[in-house]
């Protein structure tokens, strides 16, 4: 697997949440098998190119060592072709890095006309290179990316260059000269030192203020130390100037790449601010679940509209306006204690008004099965808990006959 | 040593939600409307910054508090003291059965600090509540009642103050499992902090980090708006020909679904919701169908906005979608800047839109209207959810509660239209921060403008 746990969560995320899975048609497994077949064919395709500029550089390097016969090479001619260009390069790359710095070089039609053309191309629904796209070459992504690619092809094509002028070097004898007509020697002596300061550091051998004044076009010939100073400090100035510098900005490119990655990866896979914490049950419940059985296998009971006349009617438990069909009638509230003793006590036929939009308690079926034995009917008031309050009253030994629905 | 709470109220009054609102946590527990969904006890530990400051302790309701106080009153009880009877009747094994529940409650007062006593404002003081605030009084410990469903109807709001009064319950704190207020969160811990002056730093630095969080939140649904309408506003849909065909508004279309959509899910992912508890004007975020189609001259309408530039240019295109050619995607002014090569990005937007012009092919963008109903109904979610109660069971529907005014519409017609030809910004990534920009700068204010209306 090319991709971790966390970028393949945010991919189907993602997938998700630009389109239903539905209309995705095909299965979370394929998308990340196609989203990782993406990504290494970028990375092949990285290599490929790495491989290919490397190959140019290579044989693009030998041409500069022209001498037409002669075997005199002028050295800072030479220095210029081969790390000319690179720093021409170098040089815009990091303007635009300042001039740019609040914008993202790819504008969205570029990556929607890739995604038009490439995405049939690589036999990759779209929808999934979409989301390539934007959850690898998007934004700072596209940027760090975009820069990473063009160091690491500069450094292979350098590194190729570098390559082949050690070989061109190990089996050709070259003097190495230089000649001016506008500067004077105390300029390229300085140049020289210039140049030479870095590769003196890491203990390269480097040219002398002599060495320098003897390799001014002239036609005495060139001691075999002489060469390969110039020579060996040559290859130097190509490795720090060129391939160096390209491989450590290559390096921080990568580094800010993959931090803007994961970045993007844990903006998009965490949303909780903290985790939840564990809850323990102290006192856990041993009692058979006995309330929430499926409630089937009741009759219905019949629904009427007014109570008979000559019935007291009683609320009990009540907190809502009184129901408009008994408006007419005279009600006493059960709400208390002393108030279900009355009821028990008072003359019957009753009729008990029950409020079945609140779920049935202990304690009103307790009192329910006291009435169970008096000459009363129940009347219902409210859908949400009607069936719950049914069950429950003939559970408690009420009359099946004796329960009804008051509607309005 | 954390403070113990110890949650109780009546069989269906809103414990085991008050304890997922306050842990800001849906998923805890189960909530039913039916009696007795929790029936045991469960202790939940809140911790800032990994130190516990608050143990919630969720208990099984009370179902029979009346039979369970007439105890009281029989022999042997009658002669013990509170504190003894409490003692007592848990052992009490001929009761076990009955009022198993209540035990489980009883067993746990005397190990905690303080109460919180869920009152369900829907029902009446009846006996049977008041005798569960006489059995907690046994325990001498402080009691906080807790004013759920303070918004329903109806409320017996006076009756209950009236009746904790006569307890000498006078602090007490609102509490609503839909629509829950930062400010009711913030009393109840004062409330804890004056009854525990002990605590009182710790209970503070809660204070402190919910109202923190909140702010976070809100300020991370804001700019995932932000980035959401400069994505909208910016994008543009290069069509095959001069003429606009169906397929091409219907990706049009389809594009601004998928970022609105995006955003829901963003928003609720940082409010920590799900798809389900939003169901915005039946906009199914699953995929399917809308029914208040953004793009409907309806959906518009409906926000107060017209839509006469449809009608102006006679395109057989839906409502809210501009046909940009060169000269109308730049400004006069604009187009004058970059042709005296006034700024670089200017110059770029310019180009694009000169080279679709050469291409000969017509360019889809969204109307400002279309934007600012989408602003609209985004700012009223973000609001929506930042007062919503993680126990809350009903799903959201989008109100049009806020109506834009006429210079409103003028004022973000304008911002929306310059907002249009940043092209450069479609490319902005939603996890990098935004561009330092006076117009986003004016965008972001119209947001926040909108976002703490209430």
């Amino acid at each position: 697997m090319t991709i971790s746990v966390q970028e393949r969560s945010v991919l189907l995320k993602t997938l998700h949440s630009t389109k239903g899975q539905s209309s995705l048609a095909i299965s979370n497994e394929n998308a990340v098998l196609a989203y990782s077949k993406l990504v290494t064919n970028m990375r092949s395709f990285q290599w490929g190119m790495s491989l290919i500029f490397f190959l140019v550089g290579m044989l693009a390097a030998p041409m500069t060592f022209d001498t037409s016969g002669s075997q005199k090479i002028n050295i800072f001619w030479l220095l210029g072709v081969l790390l000319g260009a690179h720093f021409f390069s170098l040089a815009l790359w990091s303007v635009s890095l300042i001039v740019n710095r609040r914008k993202t070089p790819y504008s969205a039609s570029i990556l929607a006309s890739i995604s038009k053309h490439l995405a049939p191309r690589l036999n990759v629904p779209s929808l999934i290179f979409d989301a390539f796209l934007q959850m690898r070459i998007t934004g700072n992504r596209a940027k760090w990316l975009g820069a990473r690619l063009m160091h690491g092809f500069w450094g292979a094509y350098l590194l190729g260059g570098l390559t082949s002028v050690l070989f061109f070097l190990m089996t050709h004898q070259v003097h190495f000269v230089w000649e001016t007509t506008l500067l004077t020697s105390n300029d390229f002596a300085a140049l020289t030192h210039g140049l030479s300061v870095l590769p003196g550091w890491m203990g390269i051998p480097v040219p002398s203020l002599s060495d320098i004044q003897q390799s001014q076009l002239s036609e005495a010939v060139q001691s075999e130390s002489l060469r390969q100073m110039w020579a060996i400090w040559l290859l130097a100035c190509v490795l720090i100037y060129g391939v160096l510098v390209r491989g450590i900005l290559y390096l921080i490119c990568h580094l800010n790449y993959r931090l803007a990655h994961t970045r993007f990866l844990s903006t998009r896979s965490s949303n909780q601010l903290e985790s939840s914490p564990k809850s323990h049950i102290i006192d856990p419940d041993f009692s058979s679940p006995s309330k929430h059985q499926a409630l089937n296998g009741n009759p219905s009971i019949p629904s009427v509209k007014q109570i008979p006349k000559g019935l007291t009617c009683y609320l009990f438990e009540w907190s809502n306006p009184k129901p408009s069909t008994i408006t007419s009638h005279a009600c006493l509230h059960i709400n208390s204690l002393d108030e279900q003793k009355g009821f028990l006590a008072a003359e019957h036929p009753a009729a008990l008004i029950i409020d079945s939009q609140t779920s049935p308690d202990r304690g009103s079926l307790r009192f329910m099965a006291q009435t169970q034995a008096t000459d009363t009917q129940y009347y219902l008031v409210g859908a949400t808990f009607c069936s719950d309050w049914q069950q429950a009253l003939i559970k408690v030994g009420i009359e099946h006959s004796k329960i009804q629905r008051l509607v309005e | 040593m954390a403070i113990s709470l110890l949650i109780v109220g009546h069989a269906n009054t809103g414990k085991t939600s008050l304890i997922r609102t306050l842990m800001r946590d849906r998923r805890f527990g189960e909530v039913d409307n039916r009696s007795g969904t929790t029936r045991h006890v469960e202790e939940i530990p809140l911790s800032v910054k990994g130190e516990t400051l608050l143990r919630l302790i969720d208990t099984p309701g009370f179902e029979d508090s009346m039979g369970l106080w007439q105890t009281r009153r029989m022999a042997p009880y009658d002669q013990q003291t509170n504190q003894q009877w409490l003692e007592q009747i848990i052992t009490d094994e001929a009761l076990t059965k009955h009022f198993d529940q209540e035990f489980k409650i009883l067993n746990q007062l005397p190990h905690c600090d303080i109460t919180l006593y869920l009152i369900d404002l829907r029902q009446a003081p009846l006996e049977k509540y008041l005798n569960e605030l006489d059995i907690l009084a046994c325990a001498n410990k402080p009691i906080v009642p807790v004013l759920n469903f303070c918004n329903g109807e109806p409320s017996h709001l006076e009756a209950w103050k009236q009746c904790l009064a006569e307890r000498q319950l006078h602090a007490h704190v609102r509490y609503d499992t839909v629509a829950f207020y930062f400010a009711d969160e913030r009393k109840l811990y004062q409330t804890l902090q004056s009854l525990s002056p002990d605590h009182y730093d710790a209970l503070q630095s809660l204070i402190s980090q919910r109202q923190q969080d909140a702010q976070q939140r809100l300020q991370r649904a804001q700019n995932q708006l932000a980035s959401t309408l400069i994505s909208c506003a910016t994008y543009q849909h290069l069509c095959a020909s001069t003429k606009p065909s169906p397929q091409d508004q219907l990706e049009f279309e389809t594009k601004i679904r998928i970022q609105e959509e995006h955003f829901i899910q963003q928003c609720l992912g940082i409010y920590d919701f799900q798809s389900s508890d939003v169901a915005l004007q039946n906009l199914d975020i699953d995929g399917h169908q809308w029914e208040q189609d953004l793009f409907d001259a309806q959906t518009l309408k409906s926000w107060g906005i017209q839509t006469t530039t449809v009608a102006a240019t006679g395109a057989a295109i839906g409502a809210g979608i501009d046909i940009l050619s060169a000269g109308l995607t730049l400004g006069t002014a604009t187009t004058l800047g970059a042709l005296l090569g006034a700024g670089w990005q200017t110059g770029q937007s310019f180009k694009a839109s000169l080279v679709n012009k050469l291409r000969n092919r017509a360019v889809l963008a969204a109307n400002s209207g279309t934007l600012i109903a989408l602003l609209y109904r985004s700012t009223e979610l973000i609001n929506h959810l930042h007062h919503r109660g993680h126990a809350a069971q009903v799903a959201f529907q989008a109100k049009n509660e806020v109506m834009p005014s006429k210079e409103d519409l003028g004022r973000l017609d304008k911002l929306f239209k310059k907002l249009a030809q940043r092209t450069e910004w479609q490319a902005l990534d939603e996890t990098d921060p935004l561009p330092r920009h006076q117009l986003i700068e004016s965008l972001t204010k119209e947001i926040s403008h909108l976002s703490t209306k209430n």
